[in-house]
């Protein structure tokens, strides 16, 4: 299976924003959901006004909850 | 060759007290280092007040390189006098070295003066000479490049007294100390704080006087440059990326997108390292041909506020730790500050510091110039 690409905003509104949040998320995930992404962390996404960001398989998203971002990792490693 | 002191600076006040009853100075003059020691009679507020006229008094004085015996005449003849004991007395340390590591050391009622080379530790002898009815100690020596000066008040060679050591630590025990516990191979200030730990422990935890050590290592100045915010015109990017690349030793990027314009311009790939440290802090990241990238203005504030707290332990590896030591480790340090202002960062939901990058680098300025530390700031 194709690892799905995370990136994480770490820049400071995102930091501000929830970041860190996100972040939590992802390092308490179960390990059948963490083997299938390839994590890292960004310094800044260029839109800062409405962080947090990610970049999940090269498409931007912003205003991440936590809850949404574990929604999105579940259902990319179920496909 | 060039050498710089660098200086450790470690206390303990007496148990039960607030204020620590000795004190130190350290001033530069353009050719040389003042630092001054001083115990003061009795502990708490009074030994204070004493220990801090006498350190002021002479560090200024030495400053302006009045002759000592001026000094100790109007130590003496200024110091408040104890209404209980009828004395005005407390004790001091004057060192002053220059930037060929030439030493002039003064001492009146202290503790011996200790030089660790090479991993051996030799105590300097000194002449005697009365000025103003007092024993004054002299001594002048060279400093050679590593060597390092250790001066401490009598609390570190009384610790443990009656205690766990019954006649306390005393000089050999400092001597044998230094020479096989104390990890000398850190910087001054890491190697001040072994020492007041090791006292704290032979007193356990309940110091029975005013103790302090002063560390000083001769070494190669070392300079840095901090790089932080993107600039104002960004076709200016690459002119001002080449001139942070080429200013000093040790290279500091703080801000997410600076660290990306100066990635870009040298055309390296730029890293974070995945793991928060601190949940205040954003993670660092990394990138060849820089020293140290940390997030920029919430670290700056982070940093800032542990040096205006007087913290000394920097042990943490948060990006607003690590900058402070690294700073703290180089003697002249330039700011590039960049004046573009993020939109973003206006929003006034989110905490005032984001707006005030200028105010923050000019209290960091101010922070280091207390700390000797020659601070240059360019806006662009």
């Amino acid at each position: 299976m194709r690892k799905v690409k995370l990136e994480i905003c770490s820049g400071t509104s995102c930091h501000l924003m929830g970041s860190f949040d996100l972040n939590q998320v992802v390092n308490n995930l179960k390990p059948q959901y963490k083997e299938h992404l390839e994590i890292s962390v960004i310094p800044c996404l260029g839109e800062c006004g409405e962080g947090p960001n990610i970049r999940f398989n090269g498409i931007l998203y912003t205003q991440v909850t936590p809850e949404r971002l574990k929604k999105m990792i579940i259902q990319s490693t179920q496909k | 060759m060039q050498l710089v002191p660098e200086i450790g600076v470690a206390q303990l006040a007496k148990k039960g007290e607030e204020l620590c009853g000795d004190a130190v100075e350290i001033s530069r003059t353009s050719e040389s280092t003042i630092i001054v020691l001083s115990d003061g009679l009795g502990s708490g507020v009074k030994a204070n007040i004493l220990s801090t006229l006498t350190t002021k008094i002479a560090a200024h004085m030495m400053c302006q390189n009045v002759p000592v015996n001026e000094v100790v005449e109007t130590i003496v003849q200024t110091l408040p006098t104890c209404k209980v004991r009828g004395l005005a007395y407390s004790t001091f340390t004057i060192i002053k070295v220059n930037r060929m590591g030439e030493v002039h050391l003064f001492e009146y009622d202290s503790p011996p003066i200790l030089k660790l080379s090479k991993g051996k530790a030799e105590l300097i002898s000194t002449s005697t000479k009365r000025i103003f009815g007092k024993k004054i100690g002299e001594a002048y020596f060279k400093l050679a490049e590593n060597e390092i000066l250790v001066i401490v008040s009598d609390g570190v060679t009384q610790a443990g007294l009656g205690e766990i050591l019954p006649l306390g630590l005393g000089i050999d025990g400092l001597v044998h100390n230094l020479e096989n516990n104390i990890d000398i191979t850190g910087n001054a200030q890491e190697i001040a704080n072994q020492l007041i730990e090791m006292c704290e422990t032979f007193y356990a935890q309940e110091p029975g006087d005013d103790t302090s050590v002063v560390t000083l290592r001769l070494r190669k100045a070392k300079d840095a440059v901090v790089f932080t915010g993107p600039p104002k015109d960004s076709s200016r990017d690459s002119e001002i990326v080449e001139k942070f690349m080429n200013t000093a030793n040790v290279k500091i990027v703080c801000g997410g997108t600076t660290a990306k314009i100066v990635a870009r311009e040298i055309n390296k790939p730029l890293k974070v390292n995945l793991s928060y440290i601190d949940p205040e802090v954003p993670p660092i990241a990394e990138m060849e041909g820089v020293d140290l990238i940390t997030e920029g203005i919430l670290t700056l504030s982070k940093g800032l506020e542990l040096l205006e707290r007087n913290c000394s332990k920097f042990d943490s590896l948060d990006g607003a730790s690590l900058l402070v030591k690294e700073l703290l480790e180089c003697d002249k340090i330039t700011f590039m500050v960049g004046t573009q202002i993020n939109p973003a960062h206006q929003n006034p939901e989110l905490p005032l510091p984001l707006r005030m990058r200028k105010s923050i680098v000019e209290r960091w300025k101010e922070q280091l110039i207390a700390r000797g530390k020659i601070v240059e700031i360019y806006w662009f």
